[in-house]
């Protein structure tokens, strides 16, 4: 039993850290699509900002795969009652996600400059939407969302999809626009020259801003916002269904564990850190210092959600008594152990591999090299 | 209980992006090893013009290459999306090979494509091959794990039901991943990808050869896609052979369908050449029969007998009645966990779990299904006959053809004659979209056929399915049709235009590079 | 000297993983072995393919340039 509840545990960790490397990963691409008008001038320096990217924004999307697929396999019913009853949000996702692989593999195969500008405009599309929905996503699970279960489990989704856009939720999508911006900035001063540079440099610097903003209002709003408590239920470490437990809601549940714990205020300690040290760094130029500055900040950010709604993690509004924990939504042992042991293998070489990728494109790059190099985006 | 229209609408829209997307894939994993191959000449044998072949199909790579992931992120989705019930009911299962894809393959893919492309000038010679290896190894193992989660779903291998969580749990993970479905499967699927490949190389050279351009590029990559065809072909046809074994024994509705067996007989029993099946009277019209050939080829003996529709309709109704208690225990154990007589019920019946909830697709209510029922439901446990049948045949023909075209063009490319014969090379062209039919009937085959369950014998389709309304189903399918429909007329555009363009670098024939002591390009 | 010690340990190492492999995969696996081997073999000789293309090149060349000489 024991050693189910510390697989739970640490499968609830694992996956709080692939959620970090995806919106750091793929965060700081999208925000770089974000941004790609507005730093890119004309089109030789929109092909600079985007080579910048072009080796890795494929491997880094893989940490949005990744992510899917270890929700699925670690936590089956929150990815079969979170993409369905979020339907049209998904399918907007996925629709403004699906265009970007195209963007940058089509986008210089032809000169002509409306063709280009579709692309250019699809890249902003499928950076700027994915990060805002991904943001709103986690203020509507902080929120609850309104579903239930039958008996055998077939989830039903009682809500509109206009509701998932309310005020709360664009705030934290906003949020995390800010620093997908922030992080596309960082990226684009480690490897740009100049121009490009200076106006990477001020993005990075008004993201950041406005991401401590942004952090600070959430952080009040959610003393306000009606949370969740477990009052009742099987052990953590039992095998379990969202049926057998009793749920309360009450404003300010989310701050419980904080309070118990106070040395987790640490954890939006780390977030503002983070964010405010990155745009300290930006400002003396030391963009590569920053960039994991602010990989730290976003830490600090989806750490300090998991933190306030542990054991929870898709609450349902409609009826609380068969929100989502970690405790009923988590595989079973066998798997839970199995793919403990393919992570401790891949994990590592995955971030092996990866650096030795970002090792082998090192250095600045110039507008010059794009214009003789065939294989360049 | 799920409205019908919505679980039609679901599996149209899941079959036409899955069909979309292998339109893609097989290309990925072939071309992939292709690459690799002309690189490993150039690597050994320092000829510059092996180097700019493996350059010029990697472009058409990318473009392929490009919308096969977009395409694949669709797939990662769906399951959640639209199948809800089926992702949490066996996601404890299924789910582990699609994370492990991601972590292990997909990765390991993703992040050196992009040093293949932009890495040739920053590497080593010895270098960059390895990373194009790594970028075709990446690719196949990522089918490996695409297919060791759809072969659970045609034989549900190393999972056992947990009336405690109500779903499926993993019981073995090395059944898993080492079923006999899942072994043959992939294999077939892959090699399949390098016929996909080896056809399209071979085409595009001839295109090049009828017009005389690139001539020394296009004979050599011939050359290199002829050989590499003939092989996989070859392997295609024997894996399909032992697939069509395995999967006829787990499946024996799906071979009954793919042969179009109504009636059970003793061996040995012939082969239908062609038939018109009719799933309502159970019969087929005009068949044409060879003597002894079903026996051999199913049951690799020549009196062999297979069951027929008739049998196992019977069998599944026997099943379904076992199956009804086993739901039953299953609602009073959600009701009260702790219940043990319910608990032993279940344990009795529980084989047949799956059964019980097909039936409940005619009634609802367990306490009032009647033999009519019952018999319906037993009906409706074989896939449509039709489809599946003739889909079956076209595969196969597309594979002989291919086998035949292969044999035909390794000779020519042996004798140097092929660029004489523009018959032949008129031909190869031709048969470029000749693989890619094959793949698609191919999945009809294998998905069709497993119907009307999602996992076989376990979970039926229409229980499947999330609970949306048609007007979300409609919004989804118009705006997949949109995007899908814009992005292969994209996707054609630059892939022609890539191919007209040609190699950047024109290798005339006075100009054979042969240096070996090349310098970083 | 050191470095080609090491080359070996690494190789031997490499060789004694393919033949654990290739028991362990032979017994449960044996599709997933004959894949392994069938891709390599369809590579390699594909590729001996190409290279004889170009050794049939040269042969015709050398014979037809004694003939003008």
């Amino acid at each position: 039993m024991d050693i189910y509840l510390t697989l739970k545990v640490i499968w609830w960790l694992l996956l709080g850290v692939l959620l970090i490397g995806l919106a750091v990963m793929v965060g700081m691409d999208m925000g770089v699509g974000t941004i790609l008008r507005y730093v890119g001038r004309n089109d030789l320096e929109r092909r600079v900002a985007m080579n910048i990217i072009g080796p890795h924004w494929d491997g880094n999307q893989v940490w949005f795969i990744l992510g899917g697929g270890a929700v699925f396999a670690a936590f089956p019913l929150i990815y079969a009652t979170a993409f369905s009853g979020l339907y049209v949000v998904m399918l907007v996702l996925l629709w403004s996600m699906i265009v970007r692989p195209l963007g940058f593999e089509y986008r210089s195969k032809l000169a002509s400059s409306g063709w280009r500008n579709v692309w250019d405009w699809s890249l902003f599309v499928s950076g700027f939407v994915p990060m805002l929905v991904f943001g709103a996503a986690i203020g509507n699970l902080l929120q609850g969302v309104p579903f239930h279960f039958s008996w055998n489990l077939t989830s039903y989704y009682t809500g509109s999809f206009l509701a998932l856009f309310n005020p709360f939720a664009i705030l934290c999508g906003l949020l995390s626009v800010a620093m997908s911006v922030l992080m596309g900035s960082l990226t684009l001063m480690n490897k740009s020259e100049g121009a490009m540079w200076q106006r990477a440099q001020r993005l990075a610097l008004m993201a950041a801003g406005l991401a401590v903003v942004l952090f600070a209002i959430g952080g009040f709003w959610v003393h306000a916002l009606e949370g969740y408590r477990l009052v009742g239920g099987p052990a953590g470490g039992m095998a379990q269904t969202p049926l057998q437990q009793t749920v309360q809601r009450s404003a300010g549940a989310w701050l419980d564990n904080y309070a118990v714990h106070p040395l987790l205020w640490l954890v939006p300690a780390l977030g503002f850190a983070g964010m405010i040290g990155a745009a300290l760094a930006a400002r003396a130029g030391r963009s590569f210092f920053g960039w994991w500055l602010g990989a730290a900040g976003w830490a600090g950010m989806i750490g300090s959600v998991g933190a306030a709604m542990f054991p929870f993690m898709m609450p349902s509004s409609s009826n609380p008594s068969q929100s989502l924990t970690l405790w009923n939504a988590v595989s079973s042992q066998g798997t839970l152990t199995w793919m403990l042991g393919f992570a401790l293998v891949f994990v590592p070489l995955v971030v092996w591999y990866t650096s030795w990728a970002f090792y082998v494109m090192r250095g600045k790059v110039r507008p010059e090299q794009i214009a003789h190099d065939e294989h360049a985006y | 209980m799920i409205d019908s229209t919505v679980v039609e609408l679901s599996r149209i829209q899941f079959a036409s992006t899955a069909l979309y997307h292998f339109l893609f894939v097989p290309l990925t994993l072939g071309l992939s090893f292709i690459l690799a191959t002309m690189e490993t000449i150039y690597v050994t044998t320092g000829k510059t013009i092996y180097k700019e072949m493996a350059q010029f199909w990697g472009k058409l790579f990318l473009i392929n290459f490009a919308i096969g992931v977009a395409t694949g992120l669709t797939m990662e989705f769906e399951f959640g999306t639209n199948w809800s019930f089926y992702s949490s009911f066996v996601g404890d299962i299924f789910g582990a090979p699609l994370a492990i894809e991601g972590l292990m393959a997909f990765f390991m893919e993703s992040t050196f494509v992009g040093i293949m492309v932009f890495g040739w000038d920053r590497l080593k010679r010895g270098q960059h091959l390895a990373v194009t290896y790594l970028v075709a190894l990446g690719s196949n193992l990522s089918a490996l794990w695409i297919l060791i989660a759809n072969s659970f779903m045609q034989d549900p291998q190393g999972a056992r039901f947990n009336p405690h969580t109500m779903r499926m749990e993993l019981s073995s993970f090395t059944d898993l991943i080492f079923s006999p479905d899942a072994q043959a499967k992939f294999v077939h699927t892959s090699i399949a990808g390098y016929v996909t490949a080896a056809i399209f190389v071979c085409g595009i050279s001839a295109f090049y050869l009828l017009r005389k351009r690139h001539v020394e590029l296009a004979n050599r990559s011939f050359r290199v896609a002829a050989v590499f065809g003939v092989l996989a072909t070859l392997g295609v046809i024997t894996l399909g052979d032992a697939l069509g074994f395995v999967g006829g024994h787990a499946q024996p509705t799906k071979l009954a369908a793919m042969e179009a067996l109504w009636k059970s007989e003793k061996g040995p029993m012939p082969f239908s050449v062609v038939a018109f099946p009719s799933q309502k009277e159970q019969k087929n019209y005009a068949e044409i029969q060879v003597p002894y050939a079903l026996s051999l080829l199913v049951t690799h003996t020549l009196d062999g007998s297979v069951p027929g529709a008739d049998q196992l309709e019977a069998e599944a109704a026997q099943r379904i009645r076992n199956g009804i208690p086993a739901v039953k225990a299953l609602q009073a154990l959600s009701r009260d966990p702790g219940d043990q007589s319910a608990l032993a019920t279940f344990r009795a019946h529980q084989k047949d779990l799956g059964y019980g909830f097909l039936v409940q697709g005619f009634q609802k209510d367990l306490d009032k299904v009647t033999d009519a029922d019952i018999q319906a439901a037993a009906r409706y446990s074989m896939p449509p006959v039709w489809p599946v049948f003739w889909s079956f045949r076209v595969m196969v023909a597309a594979g002989f053809t291919m086998l035949a075209f292969f044999v035909l063009a390794m000779i020519f490319s042996l004798q140097n004659s092929v660029d004489k014969r523009r018959w032949f090379l008129k031909i190869a062209l031709w048969m470029i979209p000749v693989p890619f039919i094959a793949n698609e009937v191919g999945w009809l085959v294998a998905e069709l056929g497993r119907q009307p369950w999602t996992v076989f014998g376990v979970l039926p389709t229409w229980m499947s399915a999330s609970t949306h309304s048609v007007a979300y189903m409609v919004f989804s399918l118009a705006g997949f049709v949109l995007i899908y429909s814009s992005f292969i007329v994209v996707e054609m555009f630059l892939m022609v235009r890539a191919i007209r363009q040609g190699p950047d670098e024109p290798h005339g024939p006075a100009a054979p590079a042969l240096s070996t002591s090349h310098a970083e390009a | 000297m050191f470095r080609r010690i090491i080359m070996f340990a690494l190789v031997m190492g490499l060789a004694l993983l393919v033949l654990f492999l290739a028991i362990v995969l032979g017994d449960r696996a044996p599709w997933y072995l004959a894949w392994v081997l069938g891709t390599g073999t369809i590579v390699l000789v594909a590729a001996a393919g190409g290279a004889m293309y170009d050794a049939q090149q040269e042969e015709a060349a050398s014979r037809k340039s004694p003939d003008r000489a």
